[in-house]
Parts: structure tokens; C-alpha cells; sequence
């Protein structure tokens, strides 16, 4: 489940940041990627990709150790 | 004879097995979650960016006021005494500009606007395919050109440039520098810093009505601030040198657009220019273009404000400029109401 609403929230805050990635390059002098409204949820951005990508790379590693071990008793 | 009942995938002609069938609308639907969830999150952005202010706040600092524009009467009568040599004094702007101001009447027409301390003359040009609206402006005294913010307040709010122009009583109104949209660039209104953090280009109008402009990096506030500052603006980039067109500008905005710029001829005398532009009857100009048009004016120096969408101009309350009717933070105008400065 964790997992799930991590992925659904970084698709949508990577989709949001790249509208405004567009809107910043169409418009530059609005300063939409140097404000603070911007760096706060592109900070809550990062966590969420870091926790998602720790917990998908301890998942890989458990199967890796799994499927050896399965491998070995064959 | 009763029939057994069909089992209901021999009568589906979709083949595609039922678990894939749930997970497609599945997926389906969370895609569709997602994308709400999209634009959401830009509208809660777009409150915070746009709407609730939470720029730093710092605390205003009155500088130097305004010079009196007219010297004292002479002293005549008993109490005179000896008449001592007058040293020769500049003229004030009310004698050098006499015949562009009244007695006192106010004569108003389509185009023109004539009181004893303003002359505004207003002109919609078409040429080229771009229309663009010009105000000659001559005052007799600094304070009737002043900054103005939306709703009257220093802040991250905007409005429609007609509301703000009749809030404070403008003659002519101009879309200022869009300083609420960001939280740097130099900010003096009337007098008054309200913000010192640097941007880009500066444009600079003095308490003795002398306008210039500056690099950014050129600029010390300190320095400028015992001149007498009287309106700064940081928008740019700055459109003439030494009173010559300009080739090369510090600007992301270089295509022909919507533009807004102020021009200084000399004190006492200045030229709103706003630029209608992304319509087929009206293309913009570019900055190149722009600073010609100030150079053929005559004007000495002139100053790029908020441009595309924001430009706006109001003339004796109609709003003339077509068609982006975005609300702005500020305005620079022209009124008969000089406040309490």
C-alpha cells in the first residue's frame, strides 16, 4: 500500500513540476522554479523518490537473496 | 424444458481475460486519479505563487521628499526693504512648460487632458501592423507622477489596471514593474523604499525629475539614495543609451510582444509608450524596435516595464490597451492627486 502512494505521488508531483518546468521556460520573469512555494514540495518531491527507490532497492535485494537461496536448495 | 444458464464468457466477445480487463480499468482509473490530482496540486500552487502573499516583509523607509516645485513669491510692500540681486535661478517646470498648463481650468478632450500642473496628450498609433498608444506627459511638480499598488498597498496582490488607475484617480495609467510577482528588485514608490534586493536593470526618476536608468550591476542604492530617489523600478532592460537605439538587451523576451515602457525627455517631461501585440492586427514590437521608437521620439532615456500579457494602459479611465486584461500589481500614472508627500 505504502508503496503505491508513493508512486501515484511522485508521478503526480513530477508531472506538476514538469508543467511548471514549461511555464518557467515561457516565462521566466514569474519565477516559478525560485520561489519557496516551489523548493518546499520539490523538497517533499525528493524524500519521496528517495524513500520509494530505498524501499524498491531493498525489495530487489531481498528477491536477489530469495531466488539464490531457492536456487541452492534445487 | 428450461435451458442451463450460458456461462456469461462464452456470449463475451471480448476475449481478453476478465483479471487483465479489471486491471486496465484499474490503471485506468488511478491514471485518471493522477491527473486530478495534477491539477490540484498546479491550483494549490497557483494560490500560493499568485494569490497569498508571503513575500518578506520589510519595513518601509521614507527618503528624501520632494523639493517644493515653486519658489516663494517675492516679498513686496513696506517689509521689502533694499532689493538684493537675485541670483539667476532655473526655471521652475510650470515657466518653462507655460504654455502646456492652465490657470486653473481643466480642459479635457478625446485625446487630451490640460490642468495647471498636468498636460497629457494622448495618441493611438497604427503603423506597420502594430498599434501601439503614446502619452506625452508634462507636470509641474514630481509628485504628480507616482507609483501606485493594487488595492493601495504594498504586496504580492494583484488587479485589473482600470481598478487600480480609478483607485487612485489617474489621468493616464501604465502597467508598472511587476514587483509582487517575484521577491527581488529594487522597489521605491513615491518616495518610499520598500524593498532593496537587486533584480535586473534599474530604472531610476529622481525628486528633481531627472529619470536614468541603470546595469544592474552599475547600481548603488546607497549612493543614488542621497540624489533623491523618487520612483526606482526593476524590470528592464533599459532602451536607450545616452539617448541612442540599443541592439543588444538583457532580456529573455526579445520576439515581438505586448510591451510597456516609460521614456524621459527631459524634467518635467516624460512619455508613457504601451504596445498592443500577439493579435493579427497587432504583431508587438521587439526591444530593437521598441528602443527605436524612444530614440525617435527624442527621448533620452527610456525603460522596459512588465510586458506580454501584463502591459496595460488606461487613459482617462478607458482602459485602451487590447486584448490581456491580467490584473497587475502596480501602476505608474499621472494624477491631480499628489497625496500627502
Amino acid at each position: 500500500m505504502i508503496k503505491r502512494v508513493l508512486a501515484h505521488s511522485c508521478i503526480v508531483l513530477s508531472l506538476i513540476f514538469m508543467v511548471l518546468w514549461v511555464l518557467d521556460r515561457v516565462n521566466a520573469a514569474m519565477h516559478f522554479l525560485s520561489r519557496d512555494v516551489f523548493k518546499i514540495p520539490f523538497l517533499i518531491f525528493l524524500i519521496l523518490v528517495l524513500i520509494l527507490a530505498v524501499i524498491l532497492v531493498v525489495e530487489d535485494a531481498r528477491q536477489s537473496c530469495g531466488d539464490a537461496q531457492e536456487t541452492k536448495r534445487k | 424444458m428450461t435451458r442451463a444458464p450460458i456461462p456469461s464468457t462464452i456470449w463475451t466477445p471480448n476475449i481478453i481475460p476478465r483479471a487483465e480487463k479489471e486491471m486496465k480499468k484499474k490503471l485506468i482509473r488511478s491514471f485518471c486519479l493522477d491527473i486530478l490530482l495534477v491539477g490540484i496540486g498546479l491550483n494549490v500552487f497557483a494560490l500560493f505563487h499568485h494569490v497569498l502573499d508571503f513575500s518578506p516583509k520589510t519595513e518601509p523607509v521614507e527618503l528624501v521628499a520632494p523639493a517644493a516645485p515653486e519658489p516663494s513669491a517675492p516679498v513686496t510692500g513696506e517689509d521689502a526693504g533694499p532689493v538684493p540681486e537675485e541670483p539667476e535661478r532655473p526655471l521652475t517646470w510650470r515657466e518653462k512648460f507655460a504654455d502646456k498648463f492652465t490657470d486653473g481650468d481643466v480642459v479635457q478632450t478625446e485625446n487630451a487632458y490640460m490642468s495647471e500642473n498636468i498636460n497629457v496628450t494622448f495618441s493611438r498609433i497604427e503603423e506597420d501592423g502594430i498599434i501601439y498608444h503614446v502619452a506625452d506627459i508634462y507636470i509641474t511638480d514630481i509628485r504628480y507622477l507616482r507609483g501606485g499598488f493594487s488595492h493601495g498597498v504594498y504586496s504580492a496582490r494583484s488587479a485589473p489596471i482600470s481598478e487600480t488607475a480609478s483607485l487612485y484617480n489617474a489621468v493616464v495609467a501604465l502597467s508598472g514593474d511587476h514587483y509582487g510577482g517575484r521577491y527581488e528588485g529594487i522597489v521605491v514608490r513615491n518616495g518610499v523604499l520598500y524593498r532593496e534586493s537587486r533584480f535586473a536593470d534599474v530604472c531610476v526618476l529622481y525628486t528633481d525629475g531627472v529619470m536614468a536608468t541603470f546595469a544592474d550591476e552599475d547600481f548603488d542604492l546607497e549612493a543614488e539614495s542621497e540624489k533623491g530617489l523618487w520612483q526606482v523600478w526593476s524590470f528592464g532592460p533599459m532602451l536607450l543609451d545616452n539617448g541612442q537605439a540599443m541592439t543588444e538587451f538583457k532580456s529573455d523576451v526579445q520576439r515581438p510582444n505586448p510591451r510597456s515602457a516609460i521614456g524621459y525627455f527631459e524634467p518635467g517631461h516624460y512619455c508613457f509608450v504601451q504596445v498592443d501585440g500577439r493579435i493579427e492586427s497587432s504583431r508587438g514590437m521587439t526591444l530593437e524596435e521598441l528602443s527605436q521608437l524612444f530614440a525617435d521620439l527624442g527621448c533620452t532615456a527610456a525603460y522596459n516595464l512588465d510586458g506580454g500579457q501584463s502591459s496595460g494602459f488606461v487613459w482617462q479611465g478607458q482602459l485602451q490597451s487590447y486584448p490581456y486584461k491580467r490584473p497587475v500589481y502596480d501602476i505608474i500614472y499621472v494624477s491631480e492627486t499628489i497625496g500627502e508627500d
